[in-house]
């Protein structure tokens, strides 16, 4: 009876009609766009007409636009954040998986940065961070008041208010990855390091970390592509690129590229550049994964 | 003897946890005391509870900064893209996984692959269809693009779940003269409830927070959901702290209520989003 059922599902069509609504939407919002932006990517739109540009829009963002290169340095310093994201995220997870009271508690305080809107934090962040905001008004009174400072509005410190303004709200997620990561572990495991007399440092270097490895691969490559395609809200929201740059990525220079300087086919370039950037990462990590995996 | 000494290493354990946990929160209790501070008090009295609790703040901006539109535009937003999604997804995942058809596993990947493909890559192309099609400034057009960006994570999610119902409980269904879609209905969908909240809470977070995708999409005064009204007034009202760290508030409250509500179905999505590396 399977098998004559298997025949006639051959010709039917019903199975289509079910997935059809949801094909038809992601063609839409999906592979039609990325086709529309190559195309875009080499042309020039001025006065309502479209000139053949060939490479020149490759050329200009790779070679000349120096704004897209402060981006892009940008970006590479706000990968910064992935070490510290993988040693906070790790420490408290096992701190909050030691049985201690209150875990619940603490764990459920703990998130609640990471349900709030990136809108909401910025507001708030760029109050905290004033010149008359609270870090200054306590880094006044424990005495570090020479680091009294525009913690937004100064080029050389701004990239990093970002950064400290994303890791309070992203951290949650890295922890709460490892606490499940770690529950997952065997218990035996432990019972017989408990036997051999490790310590608590030889615990969670020599069993923990090494058992949570899938875990750490995940969450390095998971901020990797945060850092360079969904962090625009942030920059957009605490200082729009500024102050001269200083806080520009990828991101906002496509979204200022193609809503400030009404540049389509420019910004369809950088977005294609950095479409080919994130799929070359993710396959990239997939062989280097896949090779390490057939060494052992 | 050893109790007491297990419970003195535990101190540090919960000093750093008690720090991280009022890093959490303080911007969130800064946030809770200047929305009930006039302006005047603001000044004079920045991190204490105010000594005049006041509404002035709250009701200038649900008056005059048309709050209360961009919560109506939030929530119809929010509801009607997880509806759509709901549907179009339970539709397509049954399919994936309780049918055969000629390319079934390429198509499904295909779309799980799309999971987390950045928005600012394929956004500018979207807005110019959507304005070709007369679908800017509408609820149903803006919901769509929503829809398009949870669709890969539910689809992957609930392709899953639907796999591992056991096929006798279908077979006993059809036997009782169910057709596909009332088995869909009748036992398929009633046995997914945790999955379809697990679902719901993600996705309602994610939209409602959302700012990019509103902004580009909906563009009217009363057509602006409530991060994007909260973005227009942060620039332009910052000599009025109270009114925009008014408007943080009520972007944050209603999601802190449904985490501490959905906490068990939040965390479980997290990490099944996780899981599909």
């Amino acid at each position: 009876m399977n098998s004559t059922r298997r025949s006639k599902n051959k010709r039917d069509y019903k199975p289509y009609l079910y997935i059809l609504p949801s094909i038809i939407l992601l063609i839409f919002v999906f592979f039609y766009p990325l086709i529309q932006n190559l195309h875009r990517s080499f042309f020039r739109f001025a006065g309502g007409k479209a000139i053949f540009f060939g490479l020149n829009n490759y050329k200009y963002l790779l070679l000349v636009d120096t704004v897209t290169r402060r981006a892009f340095l940008n970006n590479l310093t706000l990968l910064l954040i992935v070490p510290i994201f993988l040693i906070l995220a790790i420490l408290f997870a096992v701190l909050i998986t030691e049985k201690v009271r209150f875990t619940g508690l603490y764990q459920t305080i703990i998130i609640i940065p990471y349900v709030i809107s990136i809108v909401a934090t910025g507001v708030v962040f760029r109050r905290l961070l004033r010149f008359d905001g609270i870090i200054n008004f306590l880094l006044d009174k424990i005495g570090l008041d020479f680091l009294i400072r525009n913690w937004l509005g100064e080029p050389r410190f701004a990239i990093f208010s970002v950064m400290s303004v994303i890791i309070w709200k992203e951290l949650p997620f890295g922890i709460i990855l490892f606490i499940a990561g770690i529950s997952n572990i065997n218990p035996e495991i432990y019972e017989a390091a408990k036997i051999d007399g490790a310590n608590w440092w030889q615990n969670l270097f020599h069993i923990t970390i090494p058992q949570l490895q899938s875990v750490i691969n995940f969450y390095v490559v998971y901020n990797v592509m945060v850092i360079f395609a969904w962090i625009f809200t942030y920059v957009f929201v605490l200082t729009q690129g500024g102050p001269v740059n200083a806080t520009t990525i990828l991101e906002l220079r496509i979204f200022n590229l193609a809503f400030r300087e009404h540049n389509m086919g420019m910004a369809s370039a950088l977005a294609m550049l950095l479409f080919l950037m994130i799929f070359g990462f993710v396959y990239l990590q997939f062989k280097v994964r896949q090779g390490t995996l057939e060494e052992n | 003897m050893a109790s007491i000494r297990a419970r003195l290493v535990k101190i540090p354990i919960h000093v750093i946890l008690i720090i991280y946990s009022l890093i959490s929160i303080f911007p969130f209790y800064y946030v809770v005391i200047t929305t009930f501070k006039s302006r005047d008090e603001f000044y004079t009295n920045v991190y204490a509870p105010p000594e005049h609790w006041t509404l002035e703040g709250v009701i200038t901006l649900y008056k005059d900064y048309g709050f209360g539109r961009a919560t109506l535009n939030s929530v119809i937003v929010t509801f009607l893209s997880i509806i759509i999604t709901l549907i179009i997804s339970t539709l397509a995942a049954y399919a994936y996984s309780r049918m055969k058809f000629i390319a079934r596993g390429f198509l499904l990947s295909l779309t799980v692959a799309l999971l987390g493909v950045p928005v600012m890559i394929v956004i500018i192309p979207v807005y110019v269809v959507m304005s070709k099609v007369n679908l800017l400034d509408s609820y149903i057009g803006v919901s769509l693009v929503y829809t398009a960006f949870n669709l890969p994570f539910f689809i992957f999610l609930l392709t899953s779940f639907f796999r591992a119902i056991p096929q006798a409980l279908l077979d006993s269904g059809s036997i009782d003269g169910c057709n596909r879609f009332q088995l869909l209905l009748k036992i398929i969908v009633p046995l997914s409830k945790p999955v379809y909240a697990t679902l719901i809470v993600i996705s309602t977070i994610w939209v409602w927070n959302e700012l990019l995708i509103a902004m580009m999409f909906l563009r009217k005064d009363n057509m602006l959901t409530i991060t994007v009204a909260l973005s227009r007034i942060v620039g332009r009202y910052s000599m009025h702290p109270e009114l925009v760290q008014a408007g943080a508030f009520f972007v944050a409250l209603p999601m802190i209520i449904l985490f501490l509500a959905g906490r068990k179905y939040f965390i479980q999505g997290l990490l099944s989003g996780a899981l599909k590396e």
